[in-house]
């Protein structure tokens, strides 16, 4: 008996020592943050840090927050976020779309953080990568903070990577935010290339550009004004029009073309996307928002060609009809898309007549002018002009449209997001020297951009004159140029235009846009878990 | 784990051991022994205990001799008593005559000891009827004379007196004997029963006694005649509960036990084991999570401790803890649960303990002849109740009224304004009156089948008892389907005097349908205005013009969508016992569990997901392989008479390795491919694959001491190693401490004759939670994929926070609890009070974004339950005869409070989470809507950011304003409390039982009353609400209105009181009589019908027009089923 129970003993002895190993981690299928201090992990944290740029530009979110409630767009019929089009309770600290951009940026800033914080520890980092990486992510953590400052004013600065649980905030004054946002660029303009190894990587112009625009909002009524931040605007944007790599597209319509075309000269950086699904994420999805609801009516079907309608921003009258001078401006022909042809032959009742579409004849038509009742009794499409423009049907914005898709459900849009064009730089030099009281030196670079879209010998009709330069006249210009390029909201903002031209312009928005609404509520989900609560991480007011 | 103990004549060394190895697999028995030494004479007769000598004789005669312990304990005999060569009456004879002890055969063909002494007290009883022994039973507890059939005749002074006696069943029951109290005169019933006796006067009492039995005692009046009916002593029919590690009698039981009995078990058809302890057990409450096939349920035991590391018990099955799945096992094949509930039931069970522990027995086989049974029902089942959704003109003043909201309709030119607002196809059906109740055309009558065969028996050293299982549930959903296919095979087989194998197999393979598909919600969001047919009857793909709602039969289409499921389950306990020493035995047990999963997916081009575009299709695959390895010694012994000791060690191992993978693609070029080639697809939208393992390492020793059987000790302690914690905080010690007395053994309770059972436990003890995803105090990264020109640019950044201090989340219980059994036990039950804390919570704790993380899994906080239960079995009538009417009851109830103690800032609420202290772990956190703003409060309205028509929200801080200050605590999803009563009647040969299930006190939030179905917005079909207008200025609900995605405030439409009482099953059967079943051989039949979910009452369905409080989800809605079933066992 003794002996079998020393055998136990013995066999017991034995296997706990090997069972000991089973209780140490079996980490397989996922990577631990060590990885991120190695060269190729430090690579693959950069490339992360780009990645968070897709979370505003070309998802819903960061249009909502950018296209809705301004003079270009209202909203149309389909869902979300239209709160931040009518300025109701709505948009409140519980908004999700806040919470969206608040947590995305955050945990942007936090990828940034790691990078930049580690850089330097990673053994066998080649230098001249760990400067231009630093730079890149520099950069990139810079337009993050930049987001956040205009969307909240004053926000949390963290620039250091977390370590452990971290639950201590505080609302640091803009000044200090724009502090932060402008020595990350100077650095990056510093050390980036003018022409980078990759296409899409963060070059020297796209800082500067950056920078340039960091100056116009600095200068706004939510910022914290210096007296040469316009001067300083100016300067910058000059500094990317000097690039020789960039140059105008002589064609507007060109620029929004897409495949190879989308990487012309006058690109001055954009978010990456592409036709390869398993690197696109969730894609550019900008082509769902603008997109009139067409395939409701006779004689149309959802196709891959005309997209698939989410039919949220909806152009405001001012875009459609006052914006433009139509005669000489080639921008309003290639802004929008009026006509829809029939892709779903057959017999319908169009207007209480019977109507028989043959595929490709016109069976919408978004007019641009009101018809009179003969002219409409003649036509044997669906006609719907201004006055009966709703929130379905309306002109479509194009710049996002994406007839390459895969499949016609296919919300993974290919098209990269143009982020900086060079067009913009001509207008932030005028609007930067304008302000500055420089208006003369300020024509030559307002007329360039008018010169560019001009119809073919409109030239000389669209120039413009000194005299003829305010805010108001840039603002109507870069609305001309920019349409919906996901800046219009900011733009109002830091020109202190967006109560009166909400008020003015867009319909849904005008009886309830209040000044408060400059800023966006802080997400309460912020508040809450902050320690101290609202106290240590106030609300803006009016929320 | 039931383990039978052969004795041993002496310590038997190391080479007895081999020697019985190398015995031939038929070994002899144990008994041998004694037939060796008493054939041959060479060894000198030996004294061995009366207890091994009985124990002896019930193997070789195989038949059942029954003795109290304290009955035979004193004594021993020498081995020359016993010779095999002759009856075992005569053995039997032999060996108790030293002894004074006799014994009895009894009707069933076993034996009885029964002791002089007690005859001795039956005789002192005669003249003190209050001092009945209680190893006899005790006095008739209060029975009237009416089981006393009397026949009216002339009555002479001495007379003869005739009779019979009777057993519960209403057969004869030979052997019983009478006496004359104060008379030595008595006699004994025949083979039939029957007796006749000379009495002198009519007030002479009789008294009846028969081991097993209730004794009784009879005035015998005037009645010449006698029927007398001898009731079961029920306290000998010790009930055995399964321990971890082991089983115990009732009465040594120390810890918080709830046992549901087989018969129990089989009362209501179910699909899911855990489904059957719905209201069965004080303290487990049970939660449906869906209605659709195979759908899970949730069960906690005394409420919820933790917020992350979950709070479902440990299941284990025959001896093995098995992780999830419990659609894999067949009800049917199973014949008990007992759910450990306090600290000293589940320390044994030490790191996974903290949320109780249910342990399930299978059927196993019983030496015998071969029993074949069949047990099959089939039902039909339909919808309970369909939601209350608007039809066509209903829908049409409902947009009408959205429009006017928003401004969008002019009611000066309906005709004009109706163009704009309804497309062609909803005009012409308001013109024509057209309305298309689209809930109901996703709705069928659905079909359950349950077939179950399963074949027992064996010898002394085998025996084995294999099933085989068909299940199918072809729910009330088109679409949704669960069936099941089980095998099990439990075998146990003796060799030599020493060892035991043997093994429990499940094999499990299942096949279910639909249950990712929502088909009825689909339905419910129709316009009724819409068209599903053409005029050929072909489908219309758009009921309407809208573009995002599509026709739901468009999906019930043949392969337009799949949704299937393939689960393979092969989960074994293997266990080899060998007794080495009288008292001590080794048992390993080994448990390995393989689980095959694979998913598929198709979405053909014509559904709401692909809206006419390619189809997309997905496969899953996730293969677990769990194992668990554990090493148990035993050690039982009695000592000096008084004291008996139980040690318990144990070392076991479990791993758990988990692979998945994953595949997406879309763009198949024809759709009958459905998700079998997924290499034929244009576009791969992903591919994926994950790793997992975990593993726990314990060491356990449990001690049981009782004294006397009056005193019970178990002292627990456990050791706990889990992968899942940091470095150096994996090991947690899990200590536990029990005490039972049980009073009725006192000698002051020993007379008394009401009360037949009280004993008080009391135990406290540690236990631990493990239950986390494993890599948690990793700081992981998080992919991310971006491109540079096209080119691929993957990426990683930080994605969970490196956390060096994991360690377990440790729950301490008190636990009082209080058995009682009252007029013979014929009232039993049971109380308990206990308290929980939980510390070191597995909380992931939320932190704010600007910290670059968005949570973190952290051990902070604590929480405490409180709770009461109760539960009660009585029987109300008892059966005149055998099969006179009978009536039992089971009620328990049971309240449970959650607590919130402290959270990741000590005592301090975490709003974000809505987690506040002294709160429930989960609450419902929001405004309160005190009705809607009325015409002529536009200013109020105004000021309070809301309109006419719209929600009023209770500004409760006063400041004017509605902001986050105003939210409140609304309420929680736990009950107040929840119970269960079970009423089963019998009557010559046919059953009834009612169960009633019922929860009060709970705030539920509705999915009938949000989304799409309830956006107010005109846009989808709507719930059927009482909305403001201008001329209906309700309170009820707001004014729809075009403009918005959702009411404003609406999540206050939500919520709504959850109590409900429901009837769940209302069961009717019939036991074919033995005349008849003997006819074919049978040894019983019977057959029954059922139906479930008769009627419910709960003010969420009454009232507020919901569907039922238990799952308020817009998914597939309860059923109603009506079950018809056969038994036969042959």
């Amino acid at each position: 008996m003794k002996k079998l129970l020393f055998y136990f003993v013995l066999g017991f002895g034995s296997l706990l020592t090997s069972c000991e190993k089973m209780l140490v981690e079996d980490v397989r299928s996922q990577i631990t943050d060590k990885y991120l201090s190695t060269p190729e992990g430090f690579e693959a944290s950069v490339n992360a840090a780009y990645s968070h740029m897709r979370t505003f530009y070309g998802r819903e979110e960061g249009g909502a927050l950018s296209v809705f409630g301004t003079d270009e767009f209202t909203n149309g019929y389909g869902g979300s976020y239209m709160n931040l089009n009518f300025y109701d309770t709505g948009l409140n600290p519980r908004a999700s779309v806040l919470s969206y951009l608040w947590d995305n940026m955050y945990f942007a800033i936090n990828n940034c953080n790691a990078v930049i914080s580690r850089a330097d520890e990673i053994k066998g980092l080649d230098p001249k990568v760990k400067t231009v990486s630093v730079a890149e992510t520099r950069f990139l953590r810079a337009y993050y903070y930049f987001l956040l400052v205009q969307t909240f004013g004053p926000i949390h600065i963290t620039l250091q990577e977390s370590e452990g649980v971290v639950v201590s905030a505080k609302r640091s004054p803009v000044k200090e935010v724009y502090k932060v946002i402008t020595d990350d660029l100077e650095f990056a303009i510093a050390n980036l290339p003018v022409t980078p190894a990759l296409y899409g990587k963060v070059n020297k112009s796209a800082a500067e550009f950056l920078l340039a625009k960091v100056y116009l909002a600095k200068a706004g009524p939510t910022g914290a004004p210096e007296a040469d931040d316009f001067s300083k605007a100016a300067e910058l944007a000059k500094k990317v029009i000097a690039n020789p790599n960039l140059k105008l597209v002589s064609n507007y319509a060109q620029i929004f073309q897409q495949g190879s075309a989308e990487k012309s000269s006058e690109v001055v950086w954009a978010v990456q996307y592409s036709t390869d699904l398993l690197t696109t994420g969730l894609g550019n999805s900008a082509h769902l928002y603008f997109l009139a609801e067409y395939d409701r009516l006779p004689g149309l079907t959802r196709d891959i060609a005309n997209g698939r309608p989410w039919v949220r921003f909806k152009p405001t009258k001012y875009a459609v009809l006052d914006l433009f001078d139509r005669k000489n401006d080639s921008r309003y022909d290639a802004s929008f898309k009026f006509v829809f042809y029939s892709n779903r032959p057959g017999t319908f009742t169009v207007n209480q007549k019977s109507v028989t579409f043959a595929a490709g004849d016109t069976a919408l038509w978004v007019a641009d002018r009101e018809l009179s009742a003969a002219e409409l009794a003649q036509r044997k499409y669906s006609v719907y002009p201004p006055s009966a423009y709703n929130d379905r049907i309306y002109p479509t914005l194009t710049k996002f449209l994406d007839p390459t898709r895969v499949s016609v459900q296919e919300t993974r849009g290919s098209r990269d997001f143009l982020v900086f064009r060079l067009a913009e730089a001509y207008l932030i030099v005028a609007e930067g020297l304008m302000m500055s009281g420089r208006k003369s030196e300020a024509l030559p670079y307002i007329n360039a951009v008018r010169s560019r879209a001009a119809k073919k010998g409109s030239e000389a009709a669209m120039q413009v004159q000194e005299s003829q330069l305010t805010i108001d006249f840039i603002l109507d210009e870069r609305a001309r140029e920019l349409l919906g390029e996901h800046m219009r909201w900011f733009d109002l903002v830091r020109t202190g235009k967006l109560l009166e031209r909400v008020k003015k312009y867009n319909p849904d928005g005008a009886s309830q846009v209040k000044d408060f609404h400059v800023l966006r509520p802080i997400p309460q989900t912020q508040i809450d878990r902050t320690l101290g609560g609202s106290q240590a991480f106030p609300q803006n007011q009016g929320y | 784990m039931k383990r039978q103990l052969y004795p041993g004549w002496h310590v038997i060394g190391l080479t007895v051991l081999l020697a019985a190895i190398t015995q031939p697999c038929n070994a002899q028995p144990a008994y041998a022994h004694i037939k060796q030494v008493s054939r041959t004479g060479e060894i000198q007769p030996r004294t061995i205990t009366l207890k091994d000598a009985l124990k002896a004789l019930k193997g070789h005669y195989g038949v059942d001799i029954v003795f109290g312990d304290r009955t035979v304990d004193p004594y021993t005999i020498t081995t020359d008593l016993v010779d095999y060569k002759l009856s075992v009456e005569k053995n039997l004879l032999n060996v108790l005559r030293p002894t004074g002890l006799k014994y009895k055969r009894l009707k069933n063909g076993s034996y009885a000891i029964i002791s002089e002494k007690a005859l001795q007290r039956e005789t002192e009883a005669e003249q003190n009827p209050a001092d009945i022994p209680s190893n006899t039973g005790s006095a008739n507890g209060g029975l009237t004379e009416s089981n006393l059939v009397a026949t009216a005749s002339p009555i002479p002074t001495a007379r003869n007196v005739t009779g019979e006696v009777l057993d519960e069943k209403g057969e004869g029951l030979p052997g019983v004997s009478i006496i004359i109290k104060g008379k030595t005169r008595g006699t004994v019933t025949d083979q039939n029963g029957r007796f006749s006796l000379e009495t002198d006067d009519e007030g002479e009492r009789l008294i009846f006694s028969y081991v097993g039995y209730l004794t009784r005692e009879l005035e015998l009046g005037s009645s010449t005649s006698l029927r007398v009916v001898l009731e079961l002593d029920n306290k000998l029919l010790q009930e055995v509960i399964v321990v971890g590690y082991g089983t115990q009698k009732k009465a040594d039981v120390t810890g918080a036990i709830s046992s549901i009995s087989e018969r129990v078990l089989r009362e209501v058809p179910v699909t899911n084991a855990q489904q059957m302890l719905q209201g069965r057990a004080a303290g487990v409450y049970v939660v449906q999570d869906s209605y659709r096939p195979g759908a899970g349920v949730t069960v906690q035991i005394r409420g919820r401790r933790s917020f992350s590391a979950g709070n479902d018990p440990l299941y284990v099955v025959d001896g093995i803890p098995i992780s999830g799945g419990f659609n894999d096992i067949n009800p049917n094949d199973i014949v008990s649960m007992d759910v450990l509930k306090d600290a000293s039931a589940t320390a044994i069970y030490g790191s996974r303990g903290a949320n109780g522990v249910v342990v399930i027995t299978t059927k196993r086989g019983a030496p015998g002849r071969i029993s074949v049974s069949y047990n099959g029902f089939s039902g039909v089942s339909s919808i309970f109740r369909y939601a209350d959704m608007m039809n066509g003109p209903e829908f049409t003043a409902y947009r009408r009224e959205a429009a006017i909201a928003a401004g969008k309709y002019n009611t000066d030119t309906p005709e004009a304004s109706d163009k704009i607002l309804f497309d062609p196809i909803e005009q012409k059906s308001i013109l024509e009156g057209r309305s298309t109740d689209f809930q109901r055309l996703v709705v069928r009558k659905g079909m359950t089948n349950n077939h179950n065969l399963s074949i027992s028996g064996g010898t002394e050293s085998t025996r084995f008892n294999v099933s085989m299982g068909y299940f199918k549930d072809k729910g009330i959903i088109p679409g949704q389907d669960f069936t099941r296919f089980t095998t099990r095979i439990n075998l146990d087989q003796k060799f030599g005097r020493i060892f035991k194998i043997g093994t429990s197999m499940l094999g499990t393979y299942s096949l279910g349908n639909g249950a990712d598909v929502n088909i009825y919600g689909s339905g419910l969001q129709v316009n009724p205005l819409g068209v599903p047919y053409d005029a050929n009857g072909k489908l219309i793909f758009r009921p309407t013009n809208d573009g995002l709602i599509t026709n739901p039969l468009s999906e019930l289409v043949p392969g337009a969508i799949i949704n299937t499921n393939k689960r393979f389950r092969l989960f074994t306990s293997l266990y080899g016992e060998a007794e080495l020493m009288e008292g001590l035995t080794f048992r390993m047990n080994f448990g390995p569990d393989l689980i095959k999963s694979n998913t598929g997916n198709f979405r053909g081009s014509l559904t709401n997901a692909r809206q006419g575009g390619i189809s997309s299709a997905t496969v899953a695959e996730d293969f677990i392989f769990n194992y668990t390895w554990e090493n148990i010694l035993n050690y039982k012994k009695k000592l000096a008479d008084r004291h008996s000791v139980e040690v318990t060690g144990l070392y076991s191992v479990q791993t758990q390795t988990q692979e998945k993978q994953a595949t997406d693609v879309q763009g198949l070029p024809v759709e009958s491919l459905e998700f079998y080639n997924l290499g034929q697809a244009s576009i791969i939208n992903s591919v994926s694959s994950d790793y997992s393992k975990w593993s726990i390492l314990s060491y356990m020793g449990r001690v049981n001491y009782g004294f006397d059987d009056r005193f019970l000790v178990t002292l627990t302690g456990r050791f706990d190693g889990s992968s899942r914690f940091a470095q150096g905080k994996q090991w947690g010690f899990f200590p536990s401490v029990a005490l039972g007395w049980n009073v009725i053994n006192e000698q002051f309770l020993k007379s008394n004759r009401t009360i037949s059972n009280l004993k008080l436990r009391a135990s406290y003890g540690q236990t631990g939670n493990t239950g986390i995803d494993p890599y948690q105090t990793q700081g992981l990264v998080t992919r991310a994929v971006y491109d540079f020109d096209g080119k691929p640019a993957y990426g990683y950044r930080p994605g969970t926070i490196r956390n060096n201090d994991l360690k377990w989340e440790t729950t301490t219980s008190a636990n009082v609890g209080l058995d009682f059994g009252i007029f013979n036990d014929r009232v039993t039950g049971s109380a308990e009070v206990y308290r929980s804390v939980t510390k070191d919570l597995l909380l992931p704790r939320v932190l704010p974004t600007t910290s670059g993380f968005a949570s973190i899994l952290q051990n902070v906080g604590s929480t405490q339950n409180v709770g009461f239960e109760f539960s009660l079995s009585s029987q109300n009538i008892r059966p005149q005869g055998g099969d006179g009417l009978s009536w039992t009851s089971d009620l328990n109830f049971f309240t449970n409070r959650e607590k919130i103690l402290e959270l990741s800032q000590g005592k301090v609420d975490d709003i974000g989470n809505s987690r506040f202290i002294g709160q429930p772990i989960s609450v419902f956190y929001d405004y309160e809507r005190t009705g809607i703003w009325q015409l002529g409060e536009d200013q109020q309205a105004l000021q309070f950011a809301s309109k006419v028509g719209q929600n009023k929200i209770n500004d409760r801080n006063g400041n004017g304003i509605i902001d986050p200050d105003d939210r409140t605590i609304l309420g929680t999803s736990v009950p107040k409390f929840s119970g269960g009563l079970t009423n089963r009647f019998a009557y010559k040969g046919f059953d009834l039982s009612i169960f009633l299930f019922a929860r009060f006190g709970s705030l539920i939030q509705s999915e009938l009353h949000q989304g799409a179905i309830f956006a107010m917005a005109g846009r989808y079909n709507n719930y059927n609400v009482d909305y403001w207008t201008k001329d209906n200025p309700t309170n009820a609900y707001p004014q729809p209105n075009l403009n918005q995605e959702r009411p404003l405030f609406n999540t206050t439409l939500t919520y709504f009181d959850g109590s409900f009482i429901k009837a769940r099953n209302i069961s009717l059967g019939y036991n074919v009589k033995p005349a008849l079943t003997n006819r074919i051989k049978a040894q019983s039949i019977r057959v029954y019908g059922n139906v479930q979910n008769p009627f419910m009452y709960a003010p969420y369905v009454q009232k507020h027009n919901g569907i039922d409080p238990e799952v308020p989800k817009a998914d597939t809605p309860l059923a109603r089923l009506f079950v018809v079933g056969l038994n036969i066992t042959i």
